[in-house]
């Protein structure tokens, strides 16, 4: 065996982060020759939210050896088939990103070229039509995915998960220490580091306690103890780009029909989310501090609140952006440590999610090889920045001008990147640039309509089919889409029978 | 072929083919004629630019006869009869990185038994090739002329044959390297027109497929939008560099010091694009597919491995894994992949029943 080999990982923080890498590493690479070891405190408590989930997290809770019907009883979860978004191009107007694609392709090009066709022509429905999980969102209905079902709606559809974060955060918690991961409780006051490279040899606890390590994961949430605090890795900020830099949170009663399904609503100056649970909904205005005051804010969140109110509010304080390096010698930052994305599109936890795949296909030894941590780096900045433009142009696309906040996101720059993208879609309607982004072709589609990005035409060759079979086939594809939607169970009732079960 | 059952070992088959590329152009070219595209004889003269747009109007034939279009697609080879003679498109020249400029060919009688890959053999200032069609082999030898003579290089392809060759050899000058732009105003290069790589991983026609495709997934209207044009450019000047530094690591990831040639390929510097790869690999075995690459992983390791690029450790992530298990997984796959090959037909008795309709 290599005696360059890490022998002890020590990760920093128990939030959702620190708890899922713990079980992740405790899974690939067992217990019997590596120490992993979790310190937390109590004391400082974690951030409390992020509920709402993509679709990814189920090969997360698979690679952690979850069950899904034990999972679902444990986290008071509920199903997510996408997202409402509600007066985000104008007030009034509302549109789904829906977990799975719309119709399907015809002639080798993908259905939304059809479909702008047929809009061209003044005969088309409403594309949330032809999404069976916009849907089904909206009639409150939900199944399980049919992939045997071949040419149905059924068998592309995907669906993620809405759940209590603490209660994750647990479960994560149960199946590390099944595993192995030792969990201290205490509060780190000091930081050890060697004199010559800076690594971090040591934390020291308030008892006195001191941990070593070989690698250590800083999960300690936005302050970053060992990436920050310690290190100084520097952050980049974005929030000219993307200017809300406060939350105001507060639950709320069960909703009496589980939608399932994440509602976000542009308001004055940010948004709310509404996040259905079994137990519970959970609701948070967003909101730039520039524009609006804390009071105001909460003022604004109670109001609008669909059932009354369980608990009492917290103000959370937030930068968007990401750390400079989210490795750094021998520290990985992981979660908001590593960098913040507002939950619009619900992407921490797929971000922590893939932070972990990253470091166990980068797993290093002890000289730490730098090239392997530049590759590291690299691909997070990509991954954060592919988010950062998707979330963006939920912003910048939109006709709102009755509030100064508006007026700042329609009239703000925006990256080049996204610039060209929304350029290029503008003029044939084409969405893929790059291979490996987190959000599909479809999940662009869904957000440049939404906000009414309107191309000026559509790929020639859905030209193919002529006025009359092309009618003929879209009806038939609506029809379909309604009769999966029809034979669903309710969402409310799937849960409870699939709870009720083992 | 390969197998549909993803139990199979031969589920990860994957193939491609060895062909007379003039059989295919005219293959294609009936192909193109019955789907109603006009082919027209001549030598073309003249090409004229509109004035305002730069744009090309039309190109005169030697008959006088003109021939206007929106678009124009310059297949017109190393010349680059538009887009370079025309349009003035400069080429990036990339021969510091790849110095060979020169390749004579020459053809030979089919040898048995009929190999199913194609053989690349270094030579003193080049290397020469060996692709087995049907009817006959291909050979090549690619070399570069400031390090050695076309008489040499002649005696060299002939020695290195394994059966009779079919005629005289011919010469083919190039360059390396490819165009600044791929697209210019209101035409495309593809094909040599567009930028040359020599064919040691058979990448060219490959790349004139991607150009295709991104032009279809594109598709500019008549007022040819710059940001098509842009990405256009983006995408295949990307496609051609990963190309270009996968082709370097052949030369560059050598020990041989018998020729100048060598110690020049040894010691040149190389892209960082490549330097960061090789670096990756031999620390740590590591390899990463960038975004849409053409080579996947299994293909850098390939030739990092084959050119003694060796990882300094392996994935520490199996260190955890007793050296016995790892042993037995790997014999095991070794004992499955001999035992797929030991039913396999020859590749002659494949080709013979299945070109005469007989599947398998
Ligand atoms: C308003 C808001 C809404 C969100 N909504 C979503 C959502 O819908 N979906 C989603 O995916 N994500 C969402 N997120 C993000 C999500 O909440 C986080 O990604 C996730 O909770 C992970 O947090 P964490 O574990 O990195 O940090 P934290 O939860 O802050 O955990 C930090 C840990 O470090 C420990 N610690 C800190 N300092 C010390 C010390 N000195 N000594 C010992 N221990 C220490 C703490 O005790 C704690 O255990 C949201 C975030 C915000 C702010
Ligand atoms: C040595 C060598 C080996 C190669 N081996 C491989 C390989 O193994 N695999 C692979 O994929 N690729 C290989 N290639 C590349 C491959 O040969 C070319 O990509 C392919 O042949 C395409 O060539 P082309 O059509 O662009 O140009 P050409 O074949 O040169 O065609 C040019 C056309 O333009 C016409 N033309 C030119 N000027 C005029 C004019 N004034 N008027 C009218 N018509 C005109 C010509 O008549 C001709 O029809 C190799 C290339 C070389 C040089």
């Amino acid at each position: 065996m290599n005696h360059n080999n890490i022998k002890n990982v020590v990760i920093v923080g128990g939030g959702t982060a620190g708890w899922m890498v713990a079980a992740a590493l405790s899974k690939s690479l067992g217990s019997q020759h590596i120490s992993i070891r979790l310190v937390e405190s109590e004391a400082i408590g974690t951030v409390g939210v992020g509920e709402a989930t993509i679709p990814h997290i189920k090969y997360f809770n698979r690679l952690a050896g979850i069950d899904e019907n034990e999972f679902l009883r444990n986290t008071s979860a509920t199903f997510k088939l996408g997202i409402e978004f509600v007066n985000w191009r104008n007030i009034g107007d509302s549109y789904v990103h829906p977990f799975g694609p719309y119709g399907i392709d015809m002639q080798g090009v993908h259905f939304h070229h059809t479909w702008l066709r047929q809009k061209q022509k003044g005969t088309a429905k409403p594309v949330d039509e032809f999404s069976l999980p916009g849907l089904a969102a909206k009639a409150g209905k939900f199944q399980h995915p049919r992939p045997d079902l071949k040419s149905s709606p059924m068998a592309t559809m995907d669906y993620a998960y809405q759940f209590d974060a603490a209660l994750y955060g647990q479960l994560m918690r149960k199946v590390a220490q099944e595993r192995g991961v030792k969990r201290t409780e205490g509060k780190i006051v000091k930081v050890k580091q060697n004199t010559e490279n800076q690594n971090i040899e040591s934390i020291e606890l308030e008892n006195g306690a001191l941990i070593s390590g070989d690698l250590f994961i800083d999960c300690s949430g936005f302050k970053g103890l060992l990436i920050e605090q310690t290190l100084k890795t520097g952050y980049e900020d974005w929030s000219h780009y993307l200017p809300c830099d406060r939350a105001v949170t507060r639950l709320s009663e069960r909703l009496e029909e589980l939608p399932p399904y994440t509602r976000a609503t542009a308001k004055e100056a940010g948004w709310q989310w509404r996040i259905p649970l079994q137990s519970r909904t959970g609701n948070g205005y967003v909101y730039s501090s520039q524009f609006l005051s804390d009071d105001e804010a909460l003022a604004s969140l109670n109001k609008d609140l669909d059932t009354p109110a369980i608990a009492e509010a917290k103000l959370l304080r937030f930068k968007t952006g990401i750390r400079k390096k989210t490795w750094n010698k021998n520290v990985v930052a992981i979660g908001l440590a590593a960098g913040f994305l507002e939950p619009l599109e619900s992407t921490s936890i797929h971000l922590i999610q893939s932070a972990i795949a990253r470091l166990m296909t980068n797993w290093p030894d002890k000289s730490f090889n730098q090239p392997d941590i530049d590759y590291f780096n690299r691909k997070t900045q990509t991954e954060y920045e592919q988010v950062r433009d998707f979330l963006i142009l939920h912003y910048c696309a939109t006709k709102r001008n009755d509030s100064p906040f508006w007026d700042y996101c329609r009239t703000m720059d925006i990256p080049k990147s996204l610039e060209e993208r929304i350029a290029i879609y503008k003029e044939n309607a084409r969405l893929y640039r790059e291979d490996l982004e987190l959000f599909s072709s479809v999940s662009w589609f869904a957000v440049f309509n939404g906000q009414n990005i309107e191309p000026k035409r559509y790929h020639p060759l859905a030209d193919i089919l002529d006025d009359e079979k092309l009618e003929i086939r879209m009806a038939e594809l609506l029809r379909a889409t309604k009769r999966c939607v029809e034979v669903m169970p309710s969402h409310e009732q799937y849960l409870k029978d699939l709870c009720a079960s083992k | 072929m390969p197998d549909n059952n993803p139990k199979s070992v031969l589920s990860h088959l994957r193939y491609a083919y060895h062909f007379d590329a003039t059989a295919y152009a005219a293959f294609l070219r009936k192909y193109a004629q019955q789907r109603g595209v006009m082919r027209i004889e001549g030598k073309i003269e003249n090409v004229l630019t509109h004035q305002d747009s730069g744009n090309i109007q039309s190109v005169t034939l030697e008959n006088g006869q003109s021939i206007d279009a929106d678009f124009f697609f310059d297949c017109s080879g190393f010349k680059a009869l538009l887009l370079e003679k025309t349009l003035g498109v400069k080429f990036t020249d990339w021969s510091h990185w790849l110095p060979c400029n020169r390749a004579q060919a020459v053809a030979s009688e089919r040898t048995e038994p009929l190999l199913p890959f194609t053989i690349s053999t270094a030579k003193t200032a080049g290397w020469q090739w060996r692709i087995p069609t049907q009817h006959r082999t291909g050979n090549g030898h690619i070399y570069c002329r400031d390090f050695m003579s076309d008489d040499e290089a002649n005696q060299i392809l002939l020695k290195g044959l394994d059966a009779k060759p079919l005629g005289d050899a011919r010469t083919i000058d190039f360059q390396t390297g490819c165009r600044e732009h791929f697209w210019f105003k209101n035409c495309i290069g593809l094909g040599l027109s567009s930028g040359f790589l020599e064919p040691l991983e058979s990448t060219s026609i490959f790349l004139i497929q991607q150009g295709i495709v991104r032009f279809i997934s594109l598709y500019p209207d008549g007022q040819l939008s710059n940001v098509l044009q842009n990405e256009y450019n983006r995408l295949m000047s990307r496609e051609f560099s990963q190309v270009r530094d996968f082709i370097i690591l052949h030369y560059h990831a050598t020990q041989r010091d018998d020729s100048p040639f060598w110690n020049y390929c040894r010691n040149m510097s190389i892209p960082h694009s490549l330097q960061h790869k090789i670096d990756l690999f031999r620390a740590g075995g590591r390899v990463f597919r960038d975004d849409q690459e053409l080579f996947s992983k299994p293909s850098w390791i390939a030739v990092m491995l084959g050119q003694h690029i060796v990882p300094e450790v392996y994935d520490p992530i199996l260190s955890d894994i007793p050296k016995s298990d790892i042993q037995r997984s790997l014999d095991s796959m070794n004992i499955a992949m001999k035992q797929a090959v030991s039913r396999l037909p020859s590749h002659a008795e494949f080709i013979n029943k299945y070109a005469n309709g007989v599947r398998t």
